[in-house]
């Protein structure tokens, strides 16, 4: 035994079993490799940090990626994080904030040895987290509805119409009427395509939409007018082709064409300029909900996984399992759900609350 | 103190006089946290709805009650304030190298990007 354990074995000369300190009600098992209990603690609580710090940087760099973006495309930000909704986002702050409280009353009862209060505490976390998932789903059902998805089936107009129906026009707060629900009978020109031959191909099909007076040309997105969905094929290549359009004297365009906003008009009439706004406009709202979706997404996944440690930690305390006498293991949970809030803390404001 | 179980020896309290101790909040702390979590989640929100100072001073003011939020977790819910020197260093470093990343990468701001081949139709295709 080494001196630091038979000094504190001769520095409390209490019994076995009934001497209850007020903090450590429950007895803990103390590992061969440690001076003491509280050496033991102190190192699992380090332990759980240190991954902690990891998943700090993990996070970091998709909170820094977020940051990077709101300050280049700051109204393209205003104007998507419309589509999310603040109700949803406040109500889910506080079911995570709750279930943060359940978590250190599960550890406080930990603590206690005060097994079915502690079990029933983390069933509580765990019916939070569900709720917090739940409306998670509910949130991204809307936006895939609204073809608010990054990908190909991304459509901003589409999207814009959808909200105007559903909320009428410019009642929230920082969003100022958008250009794209006026225009919104073209919906061809919001798929998005990554590369700039898509863009072209968009602008294209615009022009020609104006050369045509604009007849036939419905609110239908996809079915454009007697064109059908030939348009994305070799018809349009054709058109393009013909149009002999300069693309060579455009002004370099910016990142993925995401900064594409045509300083020269060379070869493109005013309402083609108005269509590569927009369809830039469509590219940064879907840079918003790829960066909404890759952090909520994640922040979720982490849930999850706090849902998984929390039912183990439950089975394990239900069937008296040794390592979970110990409060330990529910603390450094408890570390991590935290953490988790913590992340949330930070992506509700940013992603709900701009301003 | 301690009895055998399994290998490990039972022990029923720690010693605050250990250097490694660690002090537990009480319940009422936990409370009254949550309740100052609750309350500054309504003033956040309310900033967002009946204020507007503007995009800069508007997301710090957000921010700062995120900070102030993530703060009284750590603390208190997370019991750096109970834990010791080691745990206390441990909590912020994560932080702190975080604000070092992203002073670093600030500069990402000032690049200009790249186009890179393939990103845009290539003359032949539009000819």
């Amino acid at each position: 035994m080494s001196l630091r354990r038979m000094q504190s074995a001769t520095s409390k000369p209490h019994g076995d079993g009934h001497a209850h300190d007020h903090h450590h009600g429950a007895p803990q098992p103390l590992s061969p490799q440690f001076e003491d209990i509280d050496q033991q603690n102190e190192s699992y609580i380090v332990g759980m940090w240190t991954f902690l710090v990891t998943e700090i940087m993990f996070f970091g760099a998709l909170f820094f990626t977020y940051s990077l973006y709101r300050t280049l495309y700051f109204d393209a930000w205003v104007d998507a994080h419309k589509f999310l909704d603040i109700l949803w986002g406040t109500l889910n702050t506080f079911i995570l904030l709750t279930s943060s409280l359940t978590m250190v009353l599960a550890v406080w009862a930990a603590q206690q040895g005060k097994k079915w209060l502690m079990i029933s505490m983390l069933a509580v976390t765990i019916l939070c987290s569900f709720g917090f998932l739940g409306i998670k789903y509910i949130e991204y059902s809307a936006k895939f509805e609204e073809k608010l998805f990054p990908g190909k089936n991304f459509d901003y107009v589409t999207a814009n119409r959808m909200y105007k129906e559903h909320h009428g026009a410019g009642h929230v707060k920082g969003v100022a009427e958008s250009p794209a629900t006026a225009d919104e009978a073209h919906g061809d020109e919001s798929h998005t395509d990554d590369s700039h031959a898509g863009e072209a191909k968009a602008e294209e099909s615009h022009s020609e939409t104006a050369s045509h007076g604009e007849a036939g040309h419905g609110d239908g997105e996809h079915g454009d007018g007697g064109h059908g969905n030939k348009l994305h094929g070799k018809t349009e290549i054709g058109m393009l082709m013909s149009k002999k359009t300069n693309f060579d004297n455009q002004p370099k365009e910016g990142f993925n064409g995401m900064m594409a906003e045509p300083t020269q008009a060379i070869a493109l009439a005013n309402t083609d300029r108005e269509a590569q706004k927009e369809a830039a406009r469509g590219r940064r709202a879907q840079l918003f909900f790829s960066v909404y979706f890759a952090m909520t997404g994640l922040h979720g996944v982490h849930v999850l996984v706090g849902i998984l440690m929390m039912s183990v930690i439950i089975w394990m305390r239900v069937v008296d399992h040794i390592a979970v006498k110990d409060y330990m293991p529910t603390e450094l949970v408890g570390l991590y759900w935290h953490f988790v809030d913590i992340v949330w803390i930070f992506l509700f404001p940013l992603m709900y609350l701009i301003s | 103190m301690a009895h055998g179980h399994g290998g490990f020896e039972f022990i029923h309290h720690s010693d605050p006089n250990s250097p490694s101790h660690i002090k537990h909040p009480t319940l009422k702390e936990y409370w009254v946290t949550y309740f100052a979590l609750l309350a500054l989640l309504v003033v956040t929100v309310a900033l967002y709805l009946y204020t507007n100072f503007g995009p800069a001073i508007n997301i710090v003011m957000a921010m700062a009650v995120a900070i102030l939020k993530a703060f009284l977790v750590v603390r208190n819910f997370m019991n750096v304030k109970g834990g010791t020197k080691l745990i206390f260093l441990w909590a912020v470093l994560g932080f702190i190298w975080f604000i070092l990343m992203f002073g670093i990468f600030m500069d990402y701001l000032t690049r200009q990007w790249v186009d890179q081949s393939g990103w845009q139709p290539l003359p032949y295709m539009l000819r």
